[in-house]
Order: C-alpha cells, then structure tokens, then sequence
C-alpha cells in the first residue's frame, strides 16, 4: 500500500452494474495533488462537452483529500465534482465530517459513479467489498430516516452514510448530498445530480489505516501546523462561536445580506449570532470533522416554543443570513428550524434562503401574488412563508416547483423585471457575502468556475484587520498597504495567491480555516506534512501554488470546452447596479478616502468599469487573452496541461498567442 | 477639521457576549483611538485578556485598520465597536 493513500481508486457504473477497483496512479493524482485536483481531471477526461448535467452521461466523483485519515489538523475534506445542473460548467463542493477519512479506511481514496441505475439504489463499500443495494424502501425518505434505517439494517451505528433527500430525488438544483446527517456538500445541486443518478445513499465502513512514509518528521510537521494555527485568537472565537461568531461584526461592517441583499445590515442582528446561541441556550455541542483541532461546527436544538423539537448541525454564518436576514427575520428559532428542513430535505441553505427572499421581493412589488403561491403570503420574515416555502421547494409542489430551479431559472419564468433582484451568476446564488465592499471578493466571485462564492477563494487577507492577513498581503504584494478592500490596486495578486492556495488546501484536503482564514498553515507547512507523508519531495512550496495553479487552469478549462468565455466572469444585477447604503452617516463621512487612501478610487464597486479593470489585470495575470478570457497554449503548457491544450485547440477554444 | 476646545463624547459597544456592553465616554478634543483605548481597558477584563491583535475594532462601520489604526482621531459623536477577532464563515 503506498503512503497516504488507501491506494485504489473504485469505479461503478449503474447503467451496467459493473463495480470495477482499479489500483491508483499515485503519480497522476499528486500532480494535481488530489481530491479537487485529481477530481477535476477525472471530470475532463469522463465528461464529454456538451453533457446533461442530469443525464447518464455525467459523473459523480468523490475524492478524498490526500491527508484525508492521518493526524494533519483539519485533514477531514472530501471534494464531490461533476458537471453542475444549476450553472451547465464545472462545479466542486468540499465536505467536511469523516465519510472521507471512512472511504480510505474501506480501501478506497475516490469513488466515480456513472451511468444511472434503472431502479433507485444505495451503494455499500465494507472493507473493500463493495455492493449495489436496492432502495426502493428507502426512496421517499428524508436525510435522517435514510441514515437511521441504513444504519439498522447493518446493525452498525458507526457506518458513515453520504445520502440525499427528497429534493436530490426531485431534481432541487441546489439539492445537497448529506454526510452523516450534519456534513453538507451543498452548493450547484450535487445532489440533484446524485437522484438523477436513482443512487439515494452511500453508505461506507472501514477498518484500514492510513500510513505515512516518514513518520517522525510528519509528526514534528503536525505539530508545527497545530502550533501555528492557534497563534490567531479566531481559532479560539470559532470553537467557542462557530462561524455564526462573524454576524454582529460584518452587520456594524454593514455589508451582512440582509432583505435580499438590499441591505448590509438588519436591527438586531446579536439574536442570529454565535454568541446568541450559547447564551440562549440552543447549542447543545460543539463539533469537530475527522482531524480538526478548531471545531466549528455547532449542534444546536429548541427546547420549547412553537418549533420545539427542531435540532441539527449549525445554522452556520451562511444559513444566517441566508434563512434569516435575507429573508427579513432575526427569529433564531425559525432560523434554527429553516435549517432543519434544508438539512432533512437536502438543500444547500444558501441557495434556499436566496430562492425564498426573492420570491418575497417579489410579492413586495407585486410580480408575485397568493395566486401563484396557494394562498401563502410572503412578507420579509413570515414564518409561514419561509417554512412553507422550502417545504414546497422540496417536494417541487405548487410555487416551489418554479422556485426549485433557482433564481435565475425562476426570474426567467416570471420575467417582469424580477431578473435585477435574482442575485446570481452563472446561475449560482451568491452566498452571503457582501461583494459591494470587498473589492477582491467581488473580482473572486466574478471569476469562481462554479459561480459566485466564497468557498473557491477566500481572500479575508485583504481586509487587514489581522496581523496574519497584513503580512500575507504584504509577502504577494511586497506592500502591507495592499491589505485595504475598497481599492484596485493588487486584488488580481491577491486573489491569484488565494486561488492556488485554496486549491492546493482543498487537494490535500484541509479546511481553508486552517490556511487562508486562519493563516497558521502556509503553503511552507502544507508541502512539509505531503511530503513527509507520500515520501514524495518535489512539493516546496513554489510546487504546491503551482499545482494549485495546474487544478485551477483545468476547471477554467472545463468551463471553456462547455462554451464560457469572459462574459461569464461577471456578478449578480444588484451588486453591480445599485449602491448599497453605508454602515452609518459619520461611516461615509470618514471615507477611506477621507483617511489618507488616494487608491480607494470609490466606497463600493458600483459599475462594470471597476469590475473590468480588476479582470484586465487577473486575465493578464494568468497568462490568458484578457478580450475573449480564453487561455493560452504556452499557459497551459507551462502548467503541464499541454494535452488540455491540444484539445481545446482541436474544438477552437485556445487564445492567439 | 477645526479643532476646538470642547471635549467630545464617544460611544463604545464592547461585544464581550452578544449584545454589546455600551459606554459613552467624554475625551479630551483631538483624542485618538489609542486614548479611547488606554482609557477602558482596565475597567474590563475582555480589554484586559486581550491583546490588540486580538480584537477587532470597528468606527462609524470602518475597521480603524482601514482608516489610520490606533492613530484614527475621534470626533464627537463617533461610535467605536470592539470585537474579539474572529474568521471564516
């Protein structure tokens, strides 16, 4: 068995029911380092261009993270890739939790389904041995009852359990694919791709380990990564406040989405809040994924009230504002129980809350009436409208059957305007993060292969609100001054580091807290743990970001063969059109620029210009044509792409030199 | 600005639990951040726990990082928020 790796990789066609293990090319992985990387080459090479999302023809990959099942700290990540239905481009979610460090521990670092069954079924990897169940029982049910009745029928309550609900079984374009009951691979609609698939679960137990090749000197590297990512206080705040800690902060920062992203900031916004949560009494625990040393994750449950009962993972920072602020309510409780039914049905909660808070800007101006919704009226915080919505969106009944595509789909079925509150693109529902006044951020989200969000490039760095931040700022600028966000200057820099970094974190299969929020794992670090655990020792540093590098040129790649260009690269009507209100009076008077920041050209990114100067510099930055966005021959051949290379050349999609 | 001799008052929201602790503090004229600062700190055991890279503070909506820092003068009526740092979301 080779180092790190379980060292298979498992194919299974549910078209023929052929279930095939092939040994794994170590070298091929590593050079895109693993899990996203290695996934997104599987996708290049089994995907033809042109492919339904939701047809046979599309695959579903699970990949673990290279460190994914040693000691690395946060090494709990698996990527799940295929071609996305709600975008038609390349689309990866990241899940945390231990169904990845579960598969090695079966024998197996990716698991590639193709084909579609003719029947639903479940799939069950045991040691090694794998299987192809009938789930016709199981069809129907939610997140939790298709865990507990896979975990009692194998009379094994340590089975970890990958599944959907009924919105992956109804096509949801932002269904998720549940792990464990709490873990979400969410974003793009997986999970719709999983039902299309008639595959209802996954279901993993192992009883293998993992080893590394140089032990001691992975030891002493963990070590390191350990004491260095508890040097930043947020490691603290986040065990302590999960991720929801950051509402309060970024509602007086006046950029949390609020009302449907018309507003950054909503009264009382404490009641939705991390510290809320503990101080009220609803979290019940804190959890950690396999490896992690921050434990962010929160399990929270009602005692009483109207949604007594409710419990679950989270609501995280996301779901807050997505469930409650978009949605004009600071309810916890309703949010609490949002949450739940996004978890039990299968739906990414950021998608959910977005579907829901336009769908409610609609009724406000009237485009949407209680004709259209079965006599559900849906004013900003009606708990009603919420609840009634998601369950509806679930079952694609009534109204939700329009609302299940997404917003773009739905504001194309409604028209009449409703387009410029749709906040999507690529027909993504931006997640929660206010891109008006980031401006790196917005640059980020522009060019995300799966759409607008923060889990491709977090680029918190530029804010410079914290040493690690200003000094990462300053070692890809050379000036700490860069880490300033309402300025041009260097975001394409800063957001190309972000990039590779959150690339290379995402293969190996860290948690990008543990690296470009926290700081503490650099890219140094990362290079030291891979090596002294494959035994491989070509990844210093500069290797690692170019491997991240070669993974992200390669996803930009699969968008080009399914037709993106630059015009693709581009953020949501509303953020790109209308100003948002500043966080107070004496705020906009003591400006950035008023500070002494000549560069801070505007308060907020108000227009396509700023937007195209950023893509100017990122395009030339990469290498590739800045006009058409297309890349290069010499790019991808730098990157050892060069077979990419030939075959976009082949189909006309390569920039002149 | 014209300065004046007049002391000016600043509101402090210390986020040491959900909601915010608020102070309203009177400053000499021409006070900065670190004044305001050096004047709480030992009143509150969150401020005395903590270092600066440990907290976020936040002016009129602005994180003083991005105005002048501990150096960003105060005017009368500013309100200044103080978070312990925090990440990720």
């Amino acid at each position: 068995m080779p180092f790190a790796f379980a060292g298979k990789m498992l194919h299974v066609n549910l078209t023929t029911g052929e279930i095939a293990p092939k040994p794994l090319d170590e070298e091929k992985v590593l050079k895109y380092l693993g899990a996203r990387g290695f996934n997104a080459r599987l996708l290049w090479e089994l995907i033809p261009s042109g492919a339904d999302p939701l047809g046979p023809e599309n695959v579903l990959i699970f990949g673990t993270g290279t460190l994914t099942g040693t000691s690395a700290p946060t090494s709990g990540r698996t990527t799940v890739s295929c071609k996305g239905p709600a975008t038609g481009l390349y689309l990866k979610t990241s899940v945390g939790g231990h169904w990845g460090a579960e598969l090695k521990f079966a024998g197996y670092d990716y698991l590639v389904i193709e084909g579609r069954a003719a029947k639903p079924v479940y799939l069950l990897i045991r040691d090694g041995a794998v299987e192809i169940r009938d789930a016709a029982d199981l069809w129907g049910k939610d997140v939790r009852e298709t865990t507990r009745s896979i975990e009692h029928a194998l009379g094994d309550p340590d089975v970890q359990v990958a599944c959907i609900g009924p919105a992956g079984e109804n096509r949801v374009l932002f269904a998720s694919i549940m792990m464990n009951y709490y873990n979400a691979a969410a974003r793009g609609g997986v999970g719709a791709v999983m039902g299309s698939k008639n595959l209802k679960a996954v279901a993993v137990r192992g009883h293998g380990r993992i080893t590394v090749a140089r032990p001691q000197e992975f030891r002493r590297a963990v070590l390191d990564a350990v004491e260095a990512s508890y040097q930043d206080f947020s490691a603290k705040t986040s065990y302590l406040y999960g991720t929801s800690a950051s509402v309060a902060v970024i509602n007086e920062l006046g950029s949390f989405p609020s009302f449907n992203f018309r507003s950054g900031r909503i009264d009382n916004a404490e009641k939705i809040s991390g510290p809320f949560l503990v101080e009220a009494g609803y979290l019940k625990r804190r959890m950690g994924c396999n490896a992690c040393i921050f434990s962010c994750h929160r399990y929270c449950e009602i005692d009483s009230g109207p949604h007594v009962g409710a419990y679950g993972g989270g609501p995280e920072y996301e779901t807050m504002s997505a469930l409650g602020a978009g949605c004009g309510t600071v309810d916890v409780e309703l949010v609490i129980k949002a949450n739940e039914l996004c978890n039990i049905y299968g739906m990414d909660t950021i998608s959910a809350g977005s579907v829901v808070q336009w769908a409610m800007e609609g009724y406000e101006k009237g485009i949407i009436t209680e004709k259209d919704t079965g006599g559900i009226k849906l004013q900003w915080g009606n708990p009603e409208a919420i609840l009634g919505l998601l369950e509806q969106v679930a079952r694609c009944r009534g109204f939700g059957a329009t609302l299940a595509g997404g917003v773009r789909r739905a504001a194309k079925s409604i028209g009449r305007g409703s387009e410029e509150w749709a906040v999507e693109a690529k027909g993504l529902e931006q997640s929660r993060v206010e891109t008006r006044t980031a401006f790196g951020y917005a640059l980020a989200f522009a060019v995300n292969p799966r759409g607008p969000d923060h889990l491709h490039t977090q680029v918190l760095a530029e804010f410079g609100t914290r040493p690690g931040g200003r000094a990462l700022v300053a070692k890809i600028t050379g000036d700490e001054k860069y880490a300033f966000p309402r300025t041009l200057e260097k975001r394409a820099d800063i957001v190309r580091w972000h990039e590779d970094c959150y690339a290379a974190t995402d293969a190996v299969g860290l948690c990008s807290f543990a690296t470009t929020a926290r700081y503490g794992v650099t890219p140094e670090l990362l290079a030291r743990m891979l090596s002294a655990a494959t035994g491989v020792d070509f990844f210093e540093s500069e290797g690692l970001l170019l491997a991240g590098r070669r993974i992200m040129n390669l996803e930009k790649a699969f968008n080009v063969r399914e037709g993106a260009t630059r015009k693709d690269d581009h953020l949501p009507y509303r953020l790109m059109n209308e100003i948002l209100a500043p966080p107070s009076a004496k705020g906009d008077e003591r400006s950035a620029a008023a500070a002494g920041r000549p560069d801070a050209v505007k308060e907020q990114i108000d227009s396509q210009a700023y937007l195209d100067r950023m893509l100017d510099e990122y395009y030339e930055l990469h290498g590739w044509d800045k006009n058409t966005g297309l890349q290069r021959c010499k790019t991808l051949g730098d990157l050892d792409l060069g077979d990419v290379a030939a075959e976009l050349d082949r189909m006309g999609k390569l920039a002149k030199e | 600005m014209e300065q004046t001799n007049r002391s000016i008052t600043v509101s402090l929201k210390l986020f040491n639990r959900a909601f915010p602790e608020r102070i309203s503090l009177t400053l000499q004229p021409g006070a900065r951040v670190r004044d305001l600062m050096a004047k709480v700190e030992g009143s509150s055991l969150f401020l005395k726990e903590l270092g600066q890279d440990d907290l976020l503070l936040i002016l009129n909506g602005r994180p003083v990082q991005n105005l002048q820092g501990y150096d960003t003068p105060l005017e009368d009526g500013d309100v200044l928020a103080v978070f312990p740092v925090m990440a990720g979301g």
